[in-house]
């Protein structure tokens, strides 16, 4: 029962009295207004005039590429994989990406 | 009082569910106004679709509203204003940066999320010559894999600090817990951890950013007078 109302020194609450200390603004408009037509050149100039949309990178669908190989070549492939690109995620594959354009860059 | 608006020109980069982790946090403590200006109003559906929060409200501005004239009148309303842009580079998201008093850049540290962020900090940087204020403003990471530190962020991470762009040392984890706050329409407390995986590692992620935001709010707040103190 004690454990219950006892204060816990890890909870949340100087979070919420900090959120609860901010309040609506009582007076006017204490920022700088600026002229929308203004605004309007500026972000015009950034290229913000533009309705259509960013578009997203088409994700194509993946599919697994299986194979067997001598147990050394394979353990090569990881090993240079591995040095190459890093002891990450996705290092096999960035090999095998690159191999595949130097090797249709060589068809060129 | 604050307005804090999520501005990036792309689109699936993680605006709106970081502007609703922000905003249902703040909403446990005070009175906070989203205005979603997505047209595709995802906060606002969260809204209507589910129980919502009774410190939370939505305003959706009409095609003619002007951005300022709802900002200022939510500022009157709430503790908190938070505005959602629709993922374009349009006049509108320009518009509510030069009213904003944070803006937060959420990018998920790919290359076109990045020349998308940097387009948006420049012309901050445009409006705050422009305007003649500071419009304080950081990159928040979202959609990180918790795992593995990609070469991307990494990348990503090295840029902004050559250019001395402000980053968030929160960032947004991918977690099925933040999807799920859309698909269940409700908040990270009330999703059921028999159907959700993740939950409370979402949250301290969530408390996490909302810390890390009030914070900010409350430095800029405390150099704000200084700086009239002095003047």
């Amino acid at each position: 029962m004690d454990g219950q109302n006892r204060h816990d020194p890890f909870g949340d609450e100087d979070l919420l009295e900090d959120i609860a200390s901010f309040e609506p603004k009582t007076s006017g408009w204490d920022k700088p207004r600026p002229q929308e037509e203004e605004v309007a050149k500026i972000a015009q100039a950034r290229g913000f005039d533009n309705r259509a949309p960013v578009p997203k990178p088409v994700k194509e669908a993946l599919r697994p590429l299986q194979f067997r190989l001598p147990a050394s070549e394979v353990e090569a492939f990881h090993q240079r994989a591995y040095e190459e690109f890093g002891m990450s995620h996705g290092a096999k594959i960035s090999l095998f990406r690159k191999m595949w354009k130097a090797y249709l860059a060589s068809l060129t | 009082m604050p307005t804090i608006s999520f501005i990036q020109p792309k689109g699936g980069a993680g605006k709106s569910t970081s502007a609703l982790i922000l905003a249902a946090e703040l909403a446990k403590g005070a009175q906070v106004i989203v205005i979603d200006a997505d047209p595709n109003a995802p906060i606002a559906k969260w809204t209507s679709r589910g129980k919502g929060m009774s410190n939370l409200k939505i305003v959706q501005p009409g095609k003619d509203d002007s951005i300022f004239d709802l900002i200022e009148d939510a500022e009157r309303k709430a503790a908190f204003v938070i505005v959602d842009t629709e993922g374009v580079a349009d006049l509108r998201a320009a518009h509510t940066m030069s009213a904003s008093d944070f803006v937060v850049v959420p990018s998920q540290g790919s290359a076109l999320d990045q020349d998308n962020a940097a387009k948006a900090i420049k012309l901050i940087k445009d409006q705050e010559r422009h305007i003649g204020r500071k419009i304080p403003h950081a990159v928040l990471f979202t959609r990180v894999n918790a795992a593995i530190r990609s070469r991307g962020m990494a990348t990503a991470e090295k840029q902004l600090a050559e250019h001395g762009i402000d980053v968030f040392d929160t960032r947004i984890i991918e977690r099925e817990a933040f999807k799920a706050m859309f698909s269940f329409n409700t908040t990270l407390d009330h999703l059921n951890p028999t159907e959700v995986s993740g939950i409370d590692k979402a949250k301290t992620n969530a408390r996490a950013f909302a810390r890390e935001v009030i914070a900010r709010l409350k430095s800029l707040g405390q150099a704000q007078k200084q700086a009239v103190g002095e003047a």
